[in-house]
């Protein structure tokens, strides 16, 4: 299966943003493909050290890390601060990954 | 959903969360247009205080940022969705739920969109190939 999971939360607005990323490493450990788009106040988890389950993630396979650059830029988050991992997309990229047969997204807010 | 678009698929976006209260709203508006843009058929049903957005009494307050006179410069969330149905060549639809509508006043809508009777939503939720719902109603 193919996940496209999209977090517009940060750490500090709620418990299940971890339980989110929880998710995301467990449907990866299970085989899937996951994709994980960071949005909004979301982009704070792609900071290198924001949290560890980022890491988990960036190390498992058929996994990938996107963060938004509109909303990067709306928070002065610059790309050195970023986890290597992550890539910096935007709308036409989430639109894109929505749009690919058999994704299967969920939007967590 | 019936498209002139064959092979792109179509989207549902459900606006359930309170627009203002993050940047619920713009990504709504960024997915829309790019959606728009890739040429897909779009449907956006607004729930709650969704609703509002597209109030046709909306006034932008003066904006002390711009030079001149405080004058508002930018577009109100109605204006910004009557701009995308000039550019979307018929592939949006926009639909306000009713029920949270008259809850909340917000009855003076756009010509633009449609009022719909909230048990129409799983209808149209059902028939977008791609639906996504943004929020949890408040």
């Amino acid at each position: 299966m193919e996940y496209l999971l999209i977090e517009t939360r940060s750490a500090w607005e709620g418990g299940d943003v971890h339980g989110f990323l929880e998710l995301a490493v467990e449907l990866a450990r299970q085989g899937n493909r996951v994709d994980l788009f960071l949005l909004q106040n979301g982009v704070l988890l792609a900071r290198k050290g924001a949290d560890a389950r980022m890491g988990d993630l960036a190390h498992a396979a058929d996994v990938s890390l996107w963060a938004d650059a509109f909303s990067l830029e709306q928070r002065s988050v610059s790309a050195p601060a970023l986890h290597e991992a992550v890539r910096v997309g935007g709308m036409a990229d989430l639109i894109r990954m929505l749009a690919r047969p058999g994704c299967k997204p969920i939007w967590h807010s | 959903m019936e498209t002139d678009n064959p092979g792109k698929p179509s989207f549902f976006f459900g606006l359930m969360g309170t627009p203002y209260q993050s940047d619920l709203a713009t990504s709504l508006f960024r997915m829309v247009q790019e959606a728009l843009a890739q040429g897909h058929e779009v449907v956006v049903w607004t729930c709650g205080y969704g609703t509002m957005l597209t109030q046709r009494t909306l006034v932008r307050p003066p904006d002390m940022f711009e030079d001149g006179q405080g004058v508002a410069a930018h577009p109100t969330t109605a204006e910004l969705v009557q701009s995308m149905f000039r550019s979307s060549r018929g592939h949006l639809k926009w639909f306000v739920c009713r029920y949270c509508m008259e809850e909340r006043g917000a009855v003076h809508q756009i010509e633009e969109v449609s009022v719909k009777i909230p048990f129409t939503f799983q209808h149209y939720l059902n028939k977008a190939d791609i639906p996504l719902v943004l929020g949890v109603k408040s």
